[in-house]
């Protein structure tokens, strides 16, 4: 004959196994490689050359190399740095799924420590465990993507993509037939809403009685199925326009746009981070991506050189790192009085004689 | 927006919320009536969404997608079904293990499928704009898993073995092939609620896009108390309270709280608590407050299977 526990034995026992259901999800719990504090303005002096023989540069990463997104951008722009500086490939190192903040950190003292001259933390996550190891370690040059705080060899990469996020904002306001715009972001961490808030600004430029619904928010980056329940409700409220800042779950927004578009009723959806304007051709506009190679390239090549000194000042269209991309396929759909203005307000962002503000200024 | 036009939005998108749901929880039901628990559901409904996406990707059907997603649950429930009811490991590890083994798997096979290029597939009609081909289903599904339960001797013999095996072993029935078979089905159950993610509601798969709909299916299947209509209702006030907190994002709730905060006074106070914006994440809780509620409040006249997640052996 079989024996039964007792009913609480099994529950307790069931208890306990149920606690194993968490471990998936602590395992899926990355960083997302953003800052989300406030940005100081110090700068520090130049480093010295390199001398003689080996450069080596590193990446280490939180998430996948693969992404579509902030990371397989930095892969990208690494390879591009290899080329363009002529380094053999085995001192170009890529560290990808970095996920805690212990291996993070072991990764940048581990790459230190086989003396890489430049040690990329693709992250803001990345500049706590720098700042405080970058004294043991005076000959490698830290330098943070979204980062906001300089000492001699640690360096921010300060992404300015309110530049991109304002054109948009313009572009939609401009586009808006109903005269209402949203937008769906993942979380509503700093970088995030800044982009938001100089997408708002852009559409109040283009159209001063346009009406921005406040942002709606899914917290998963990759909840595809969430974030086109996210849309829904916006386009419902009249928005046809809506930005996003979602990454992996982006395509839920443009699924939700193209099936509520009509031909007499069009919507229509803007990219950020990456050119998505192939994603969803028939409704995605325009994009504002974030291009790394530039900055990594230029980094690389003023520590080489020994002329890179650390600083705040961020990167953003005048720099070639953020882009402003019209989708072709749709480019007829925007009227020449739209595009005009686009272009006149895209060469005074470049030139310096508009400036969209960042989140904390 | 009319209240009429509001509630109709409102309704669609619960059930196109809820779908994915009814499919894994009615499944899992039967799975957990028969004495066994799959934890593993969650990463069943990630290899199907996965399995749907790359079938349609080089078939262009999402049909053909959403029958190979069906196929791959039902080889991952396979594997469970050896591991727990032949080998006699214990179940709900077993579940974690295919959760992680699913994760991992379907993250190294986009990354080698689709490293370069996208993921975007043709996806299966939406009735009037809004509604998905897939959520009518849902209905047939539970009728049918309704009627076996109640209504059929498979499912008193179902039922027999998650009470007491060792009676229903006495009385002729084969507990491992019965568990086995439910287990099967249920895999294919969850397999097609992956597929719903990818080619039924949406267009792509992205890693980790189940983001836990596997496990609120296991929490939906104790609320609705082992009861095919108390898992439906159960998956459609979830999708009803995640709707509803989208619905009031987008209304734009948080601004009505800053002139009720102005009116009454109590900027000040706000300010001081770091409270001036109603936050987004009360919004996005709600939906697990009300699972929580549900379970809480369940009726506790019906209790779970008496042999649920035990191991069984014939003596």
């Amino acid at each position: 004959m079989h024996i039964h526990p007792s009913p609480a034995a099994v529950r307790r026992q069931l208890a306990f196994h149920l606690s194993l259901l968490l471990i998936p999800s602590l395992l899926l719990s990355t960083g997302c490689g953003r800052s989300n504090q406030k940005r100081l303005p110090i700068s520090a002096t130049p480093g010295k050359a390199v001398s003689g023989k080996q450069f080596k540069v590193a990446v280490i990463l939180s998430g996948s190399e693969t992404d579509h997104g902030w990371n397989q951008d930095a892969v990208t722009a690494m390879q591009a740095v290899q080329q363009k500086l002529n380094l053999p490939a085995a001192d170009v190192s890529i560290k990808e799924m970095a996920t805690t903040p212990e291996e993070q950190k072991n990764n940048l003292e581990a790459y230190a420590d086989l003396g890489y001259n430049v040690v990329i933390g693709h992250g803001e996550e990345y500049q706590a465990p720098a700042l405080q190891m970058a004294p043991d370690y005076p000959n490698t040059m830290f330098v943070i993507s979204s980062g906001d705080k300089v000492a001699s060899n640690v360096a921010p990469i300060v992404f300015k993509l309110e530049d991109g996020a304002y054109l948009l904002g313009m572009l939609a306001g401009g586009m808006s037939k109903a005269g209402i715009v949203g937008s769906v972001g993942a979380q509503a961490i700093a970088p995030v809403k800044s982009v938001f808030t100089a997408f708002k600004l852009g559409a109040m430029a283009a159209n001063p009685n346009i009406k921005v619904l406040d942002p709606v928010y899914t917290n998963d980056w990759e909840d595809v199925d969430k974030a086109k329940e996210a849309t829904l409700p916006l386009i419902q409220e009249g928005a046809d326009v809506i930005i996003q800042d979602l990454d992996s779950a982006s395509q839920g927004v443009f699924n939700a746009v193209e099936q509520s578009s009509t031909p007499s009723h069009p919507v229509y959806a803007l990219g950020t981070n990456n050119d998505q304007n192939s994603a969803a051709p028939g409704v995605v506009l325009a994009s504002a991506p974030i291009y790394c190679t530039p900055v990594f390239e230029s980094i690389c090549q003023q520590v080489e050189l020994g002329t890179f000194k650390p600083s705040v000042v961020p990167y953003g269209l005048p720099q070639g790192v953020i882009g402003f991309v019209i989708n072709p396929a749709l480019q007829a759909k925007i009227p020449a009085s739209l595009l005009q203005k686009l272009t006149t307000a895209e060469a005074q962002i470049k030139s310096g004689s508009l400036k969209v503000p960042m989140a904390g200024e | 927006m009319t209240i009429v036009s509001l509630t109709m939005n409102l309704l669609v998108t619960s059930i196109a919320g809820a779908t994915p749901l009814i499919y894994a929880a009615t499944g899992e039901l039967m799975v957990q009536r028969s004495g066994v628990v799959n934890v593993g559901i969650e990463g069943i409904m990630l290899m199907g969404a996965f399995i749907a996406t790359v079938t349609t990707y080089f078939t262009h059907s999402p049909i053909l997608g959403v029958f190979a997603a069906a196929f791959s649950g039902l080889i991952l429930a396979c594997l469970l079904a050896i591991l727990t009811l032949k080998i006699g490991a214990d179940q709900v590890v077993i579940g974690v293990v295919i959760n992680l083994f699913s994760l991992g798997l379907t993250g190294t096979l986009y990354r080698i499928l689709f490293s370069n290029k996208s993921a975007i597939t043709h996806q299966l009609p939406m009735l009037f704009h809004s509604l998905p081909v897939m959520s009518l289903f849902t209905i047939p599904c539970v009728i049918l898993v309704w009627w076996i339960m109640q209504h059929t001797r498979i499912g008193l013999e179902i039922k027999a073995c998650g009470e007491q095996p060792d009676a229903a072993d006495a009385a002729g029935i084969n507990v491992i092939l019965t568990r086995t078979l439910t287990l099967l089905f249920a895999g294919m159950l969850a397999g097609i609620s992956g597929a719903y993610l990818s080619v039924g509601y949406t267009d792509t798969f992205a890693p980790a896009m189940t983001a836990g709909r596997g496990f609120i299916a296991l929490a939906i299947v104790t609320a609705g108390r082992w009861n095919p209509w108390g898992c439906l209702a159960a998956a459609l006030i979830f999708g009803f309270t995640d709707s509803l907190q989208f619905e009031g994002q987008a209304l734009g709730l948080d601004s009505h709280y800053r002139s009720v905060l102005h009116t009454l006074h109590l900027y000040g106070i706000a300010g001081e608590l770091n409270l001036t914006r109603l936050p987004y994440q009360l919004f996005l809780a709600l939906p697990y407050v009300v699972t929580l509620l549900l379970l809480i409040g369940s009726s506790r006249k019906v209790a779970a299977p008496a042999n649920l997640g035990r191991v069984w052996r014939r003596n």
